[in-house]
């Protein structure tokens, strides 16, 4: 008994330890969105306004000020504009995800066709390639198509992504073989078995990929940067670096409010996405 | 837990869903509207304005007597005379003591030109050296006539001898003759040598007569002579002495005749001075006869007074009398002056007259730091109604060359010294093709009261900014609410620009006849606090409360902004040092100010090295308005007081003053 609680303040230690730097980054974060502009320029004078001197370490403003989170909110229209595009960008994303996903998930999972384990190889190879090695080849499809400066030209590439597939054919190989042939015995036909039985047993993995496609493409800077010089079609994730320059104050509390949706659904969702990723680390 | 977080989530999308239409709807309301315009080709119009006054060409000078002590002077400088009016008056006590003196001197003058004369006879007469001159001269003639005759007889003596030789020649050549004729008939050598012999005899005896002969005519004529040699001798020995004594006389002579002349220019000078005397004593009887009055001789205007009373005059002090109005003259500095040029029309405007007087500038003088331009009648109405020393209002209008690139002057914005003009150009935006407001950088060739030529970054396609409602800065998103295009809108607009300001033209001369104007009136509080909201910066400093136009305390050097204060509460215009320590830059236009607590605005920034603030004294009603400039002190606390003047004359200000009657104000600038 005593041998069990001293391994529980351990592992208290160890965990207060391990995160204590994503807490005080968070915090960090927290409070410079309530800094007044000469605060900001007190602590961070030398990584934002030129200055000679390094930052200053600092956990709570000296003088909280919401004029911050009033400005982004009342004065900053462009604010208003990258949050929507984003929303939509990520929505427009996840449905043909959804769409995409889910039927080739089915297909790997329970259909067997020639070449199925290459197909499937080449999905894991393109999963696990980064962004950098296949920006050349989309930049390259993308013009061809005329669809550089659109909004196609992020949600297209990012609709047909790869990892949500593996996820939720995980999913889908755990559904038992007695009940789909049950259903076919009923004379269900293949689409009702993917309706019917597939996606709501498999709805789990669908909602922890979503979540996942969510998180990622939310928080997508690489894309959008190469790929839409038109600033009406950015989203959040790449205004907040260009917001910078011009309201180094605001920027802090545009990236907290950008924050918010991504935490929310993170907690809405928190369930599926365990199981999601530990359906895709089993795999 | 699912569920509460899943109504945090949709109220929080609830809520960004509001604050973005809040968001746009301010957005769309505080958004600056602007009016563009084009550069239009044209020509500006110089207006020159100064004040002046109306002068004459035709000077009299009146001097009074020296020595003569001025009791009162009964004209004042500026003041119009008649012919007879009195000018000053001498003190008759003092008149009728140099009378006396001048009587008495004058006997003692006619006493001395007696004297004199009684002098100057003594030397009337001849010297007895003087006769023995005449004595030489008459024995020097003697002797010359003496010697004229020796010189006869030397020609007679010579004529004589002359006679002899001709008559010893003649017997000699006889004797030869004779001899001869003996030869030929054929005598013996003996009879010969004898005969030879005789010869010789005969013409020795001839020679030795000859030679007796011609003694014996030297004897005869020079012999007798020998006297008178002797006596020229004589003389001339004797007229040496005779010489010396004359020069002796005539040094005598030459120091009597001195002295005599000596006494002749006394007497000639003593006249003289009586003469004076005469005429003074005559002068002084004749102002004490008009009791010390001097009256003016003929009309004019007294523009210069040098005498004073109580005091004696040296003679040199005068009186200026100006006769009619002839001129106008004004000053402009030499920046000012431009384009003007002798010949220009200009238009003369007196208060109380119903019309404008024209004029041709004439000449222009150049001054150290100023220029002095002088107009002279022309056009119809005649100057005659025109008092001296008069004031007046001279504007001259005078249009430039063609510019090929002109704006109205409000469109042109001062930073730092150099010029720019808000150009509006169409950027990509995160709300999509957005007006942004840039600043181009201009140079000025010329301008007038409207309109500014310009050349620089500017092009004919140019969207420029000419009316917003709000600061603007640069980057600032902009919505054109009216777009000035070129041609007849444009054109009608530049009308409507002249108008308008024609009519602040209008304006600014009826508050000015209402006397508001007239002074700007500035008083400085020292020791107050500037404060700055956004960083927090304090400073010390003073405050300027003008009542007025900031341009008539002092020429400005404008850093960013305007110069315009007047009648806006909330505005100030702040030193370039205060703007530096404050925020760091000059670019600080619509920036916040605090003083005490209070807010204001900055609206110009004026390079100077103090901090110091300038704040609009007049914040009183429209009928308070009119005394504002002293009041406004008053209110303000204002330690110090100053005024300056641009159109008023100091009448005016006194009469101000005396209505008013506030003690604040201690200098006049």
């Amino acid at each position: 008994m005593k041998k069990k609680s001293e391994d529980g303040i351990r592992a208290y230690w160890r965990l207060l330890v391990g995160i204590l730097p994503t807490w005080y980054l968070l915090i960090v974060l927290i409070s410079a969105t309530f800094l007044s502009i000469d605060e900001l320029r007190e602590v961070a004078e030398g990584v934002f306004f030129h200055g000679t001197e390094l930052m200053t370490p600092f956990l709570l403003p000296k003088y909280p000020t919401g004029e911050n989170i009033s400005e982004l909110l009342l004065d900053t229209p462009g604010f208003y504009v990258t949050y929507w595009n984003s929303f939509i960008q990520t929505a427009v994303i996840m449905m043909i995800q959804l769409v995409v996903s889910t039927s080739a998930s089915w297909a790997f999972a329970r259909y067997r066709f020639f070449g199925k384990r290459v197909i499937y190889f080449l999905y894991l190879l393109l999963m696990l390639l980064p962004f950098q090695v296949m920006m050349p080849a989309e930049y390259i499809v993308l013009d061809k198509w005329n669809l550089m400066n659109t909004v196609w030209a992020v949600i297209l590439p990012a609709g047909f992504s790869t990892a949500s597939v593996i996820i939720i054919t995980a999913f889908f190989k755990e559904i038992p073989e007695e009940i789909m042939e049950a259903a076919r015995i009923d004379g269900a036909g293949a689409f009702t078995i993917f309706w019917r039985i597939g996606i709501p047993i498999g709805r789990g993995g669908i909602i922890s990929a979503m979540l996942l496609s969510f998180l990622e493409q939310f928080n997508a800077v690489e894309r959008p940067m190469n790929f839409l010089r038109d600033k009406r079609l950015w989203p959040l994730s790449i205004y907040l670096p260009s917001i910078m320059d011009e309201k180094m104050s605001v920027a802090f509390t545009a990236a907290l409010i950008g924050m918010i949706p991504c935490l929310l659904i993170f907690l809405m969702g928190q369930e599926y996405l365990e199981q999601g990723i530990t359906a895709g680390a089993l795999k | 837990m699912k569920k509460i977080v899943t109504r945090v989530f949709v109220c929080f999308m609830g809520l960004m869903v509001i604050a973005n239409i809040v968001c746009r709807i301010k957005d769309s309301y505080m958004i600056p509207k602007v009016v563009v315009g084009r550069t239009t080709k044209g020509a500006l119009t110089h207006v020159y304005e100064s004040n002046g006054i109306f002068t004459s060409s035709e000077h009299t000078y009146i001097q009074p007597q020296c020595n003569w002590k001025i009791e009162k002077i009964l004209v004042q400088e500026g003041q119009m005379l008649e012919e007879g009016m009195p000018l000053w008056k001498y003190e008759l006590e003092q008149l009728q003591e140099l009378l006396q003196e001048k009587q008495e001197a004058l006997q003692k003058y006619q006493i001395q030109v007696k004297r004199e004369n009684m002098a100057g006879t003594y030397y009337v007469g001849v010297s007895e050296e003087e006769r023995a001159l005449q004595q030489l001269e008459q024995a020097m003639s003697q002797v010359v006539c003496e010697q004229q005759w020796l010189l006869e007889e030397v020609e007679k003596y010579e004529k004589k001898i002359k006679e002899i030789d001709d008559k010893y020649e003649k017997k000699e050549a006889l004797a030869k003759q004779n001899y001869n004729i003996s030869r030929m008939d054929e005598l013996t050598d003996t009879e010969k040598a004898l005969l030879d012999t005789a010869l010789q005899v005969e013409l020795n005896e001839l020679k030795e007569a000859k030679k007796q002969e011609k003694e014996t005519a030297y004897q005869e004529i020079i012999g007798q002579n020998e006297s008178l040699f002797q006596a020229i001798q004589e003389m001339d020995s004797q007229e040496l002495g005779y010489q010396n004594a004359m020069r002796e006389a005539d040094a005598q002579k030459q120091q009597e005749q001195q002295e005599k002349l000596g006494h002749e220019l006394n007497i000639e000078e003593l006249q003289i001075d009586i003469i004076k005397l005469t005429r003074e004593i005559e002068q002084l009887q004749e102002m004490i006869e008009a009791e010390g009055y001097v009256y003016a001789t003929e009309n004019g205007m007294v523009s210069k007074i040098e005498l004073e009373e109580g005091h004696i005059s040296s003679g040199t002090e005068k009186l200026i009398l100006e006769k009619a109005v002839d001129r106008f003259q004004f000053e402009l500095s030499k920046d000012e002056v431009g384009q003007l040029a002798v010949g220009d029309v200009c238009m003369i405007t007196v208060e109380g007259k119903a019309r404008d007087f024209q004029g041709m500038i004439t000449c222009m003088k150049e001054e150290e730091d100023t220029v002095e331009i002088t107009c002279e009648e022309a056009g119809d109405i005649s100057w005659d109604g025109c008092r001296l020393n008069q004031q007046g209002l001279v504007k001259i209008k005078k249009k430039t060359e063609e510019y090929y690139a002109c704006v109205p002057i409000h469109a042109i914005l001062c930073k730092n010294g150099e010029y720019y003009c808000r150009v509006v150009t169409w950027q990509d935006t995160l709300l999509g093709k957005e007006q942004i407001v840039e600043e181009e950088r201009v140079v000025i060739v010329d301008q007038d009261s409207a309109y500014a030529a310009i050349t620089g970054n500017v092009h004919e396609e140019s969207d420029i900014v000419l009316e917003y409602d709000k600061v603007l800065t640069r980057g600032d998103r902009v919505r054109v609410v009216r777009e000035i295009q070129e041609g007849k809108e444009y054109n009608d607009t530049k009308t409507e620009y002249a108008q308008v300001k024609v009519k602040q033209a209008v304006q600014e001369e009826m508050i000015t006849k209402n006397t508001r104007n007239f002074f700007t009136c500035f008083g400085e509080m020292e020791n107050c606090s500037f404060a700055e909201k956004s960083f927090g910066r304090e400073q010390q400093g003073s405050i300027v409360y003008v009542a007025g136009e900031m341009q008539n305390i002092k020429e400005w050097n404008v850093k960013s902004g305007t110069l315009e204060l007047e009648g806006d509460e909330k505005s100030v215009i702040i030193s370039s040092n205060l703007a530096m320590e404050l925020y760091q830059s000059y670019d600080v236009i619509g920036q916040e100010l605090v003083i005490d607590e209070d807010s204001y605005y900055v609206r110009g920034v004026v390079d100077e090295k103090e901090n110091r603030v300038y704040l609009s004294a007049v914040t009183f009603s429209q009928e308070e308005q009119k005394y504002c400039f002293t009041k406004g002190m008053v209110k303000h606390n204002a330690e110090l007081c100053w005024i300056s003047m641009k159109q008023a004359s100091l009448q005016q200000l006194q009469f101000q003053l005396e209505k008013n009657s506030y003690p604040e104000i201690d200098m006049i600038r």
